[in-house]
């Protein structure tokens, strides 16, 4: 049997950053500066209009001329999806406005890009979740480092 | 209307009192009842909503 191996170089020692230190500005300080009353996370808006310059945008992006129906860039899974009729109503309504501005896109293409970024912002906010939980973790274990 | 830009954050954070100076004018001169402020990184987005305009 093999016997226990033993590591006798010396330790490469400390990694240190020297490079300049990136300031931090949070989203509490620019409501301020800026005199607005309220800050809300792009994940709780619904219905803004910023929104739909976002969902135009990703539309503007992706929806590509194949000859035939213009299709969705990266679409490639049919799926049925039950929806309520006045849902699928809405969808339409959206397509037919987003069309009136230029972007031509069907409403099933609408329904996927919302489902697309809905899921995304659903990601990041489940990783901020579990990068909050872990800092709190090392605090409460006293084992974080003041960096934190 | 809708401004849509990129911006480097060390020129946005030193600015930020015109831009300040800019929204309020806007929304005060135009009669806007709300303006609003988007900013999207990898850490997420905020809403800036501007109801009361400086004078």
């Amino acid at each position: 049997m093999a016997g226990k191996l033993k590591i006798t170089s010396r330790s490469a020692g400390t990694i240190r950053h020297v490079g300049a230190a990136r300031r931090t500005v949070g989203p509490d300080v620019i409501a301020k500066a800026l005199g607005a009353e309220a800050i809300v996370s792009g994940e709780n808006v619904h219905g803004a209009p910023i929104s739909l310059h976002a969902l135009r945008r990703e539309l503007e992006s992706r929806v590509r001329s194949t000859g035939g129906r213009p299709a969705l860039d990266g679409a490639t899974k049919i799926q049925k999806i039950p929806l309520k009729p006045e849902d699928w109503s809405r969808l339409e309504d959206l397509a037919t406005r987003l069309s009136g501005e230029g972007v031509s896109a069907t409403a099933g293409q609408v329904a996927s890009v919302m489902v697309h970024r809905q899921l995304a912002l659903l990601g990041s906010s489940a990783a901020r979740h579990r990068r909050a939980s872990r800092r709190l973790t090392r605090r409460g274990t006293g084992s974080g480092s003041p960096a934190d | 209307m809708i401004v849509y830009t990129y911006i480097k954050p060390d020129r946005f954070v030193a600015h930020l009192a015109g831009l300040r100076k800019f929204l309020h004018r806007f929304g005060r001169e135009t009669n806007q009842e709300v303006v609003v402020v988007e900013l999207s990184g990898p850490d997420g987005s905020w809403f800036f909503r501007i109801k009361e305009y400086d004078a």
